[in-house]
């Protein structure tokens, strides 16, 4: 099972590369930094990052999965809940130096077969000229996405799970970086 | 049930973790010794809940967990609200979804740590509880 930052998507993430970063923004966007839409603000261009909900059919025994996707928008939607102060413009003014596309990959392991192959994209990490952020989902299962400011590559938060360790199952998870074009080709 | 569904914070200052056990209490069930909400889904870590009316059991299981956390909208960007979502200072969120595949509505709790799992809310079938 697959959740890849699709072609397209990629391709609007790199039309923000060497942008300077204005602000994020988003409907529902709390105190907790959680929305399920997030609007990136460039001075140029403005993408929409969302996580889609993927129900997948029980009896193949995975759970809800969540898939990663981006899109050019229009700044005035992103002004629409840039008024009502749903926003968070830290780090504002940087060029966005370099955009990387986090993937987990988990293996299920239960009486030495696969039991589970699991490759998701879990984050998208922004690098300043000076700090960073990233959009990382919550969960591997819900439709939700968290701002990390200042985390580097190799300290994005936690990401909820459901497979974890049982007295038959094993989980490993092994963690990619990618750049766009790296991204580009393992589609 | 409790009242209507909405934004904002809650009034109390309830926790994800003392919400949660509120509940088990209520329920009889006994997380310390590994006991869960429903019974055990199809999925992983997913369980069943089965009630009469199952909109208003996951509305009321929700209304219980919701208590000290940030309310918000799920598909406020569309005319169709999908659901509810509570954020909790400690980054525990809540989910509830009206509508799953399954058809009934759905319950998410996450608290980043060790609680992860998803419970649906369906008819009462086969006299099973």
């Amino acid at each position: 099972m697959k959740e890849l930052i699709s072609k397209g998507s990629l391709h609007a993430l790199a039309g923000i590369e060497g942008q300077m970063f204005l602000a994020i923004a988003g409907p529902g966007l709390t105190d907790h930094k959680i929305a399920e839409i997030l609007y990136v603000v460039t001075e140029g261009k403005v993408i929409e990052v969302r996580a889609n909900l993927v129900e997948y059919d029980p009896q193949e025994n995975l759970d809800d999965g969540c898939e990663m996707s981006v899109m050019e928008s229009q700044l005035a939607f992103a002004e629409r809940f840039m008024s009502e102060g749903k926003m968070l413009a830290f780090n504002a003014r940087q060029l966005i130096k370099k955009i990387t596309v986090i993937r987990h990959n988990v293996k299920g392991l239960e009486s030495q077969r696969i039991s589970l192959d699991y490759v998701t994209d879990v984050a998208i990490h922004f690098e300043l000229e000076i700090g960073s952020f990233a959009l990382v989902k919550t969960s591997y299962h819900d439709e939700l996405l968290c701002v990390a400011y200042d985390v580097a590559i190799s300290e994005i938060p936690n990401i909820g799970s459901r497979y974890v360790d049982s007295v038959t199952e094993h989980f490993e998870t092994s963690v990619q970086a990618l750049t766009i074009e790296q991204a580009l080709t393992e589609l | 049930m409790g009242g209507a569904l909405g934004g904002g914070f809650s009034s109390s200052g309830g926790t994800f973790h003392g919400n949660l056990n509120n509940l088990a209490r209520l329920n009889n069930v006994n997380l310390s010794s590994g006991e869960q909400f429903g019974y055990l889904g199809s999925g992983r870590n997913v369980r069943v809940i089965e009630a009469v009316d199952p909109e208003s059991a996951a509305k009321d299981f929700f209304e219980k967990m919701r208590t000290g956390g940030q309310v918000t909208t799920l598909g406020s960007m569309n005319s169709e609200i999908k659901g509810f979502r509570v954020d909790f200072k400690d980054g525990s969120t809540v989910v509830l979804r009206l509508k799953s595949k399954s058809g009934g509505p759905a319950i998410s709790l996450n608290d980043k740590k060790n609680i992860n799992f998803k419970i649906h809310f369906e008819t009462i079938s086969n006299g099973r509880k």
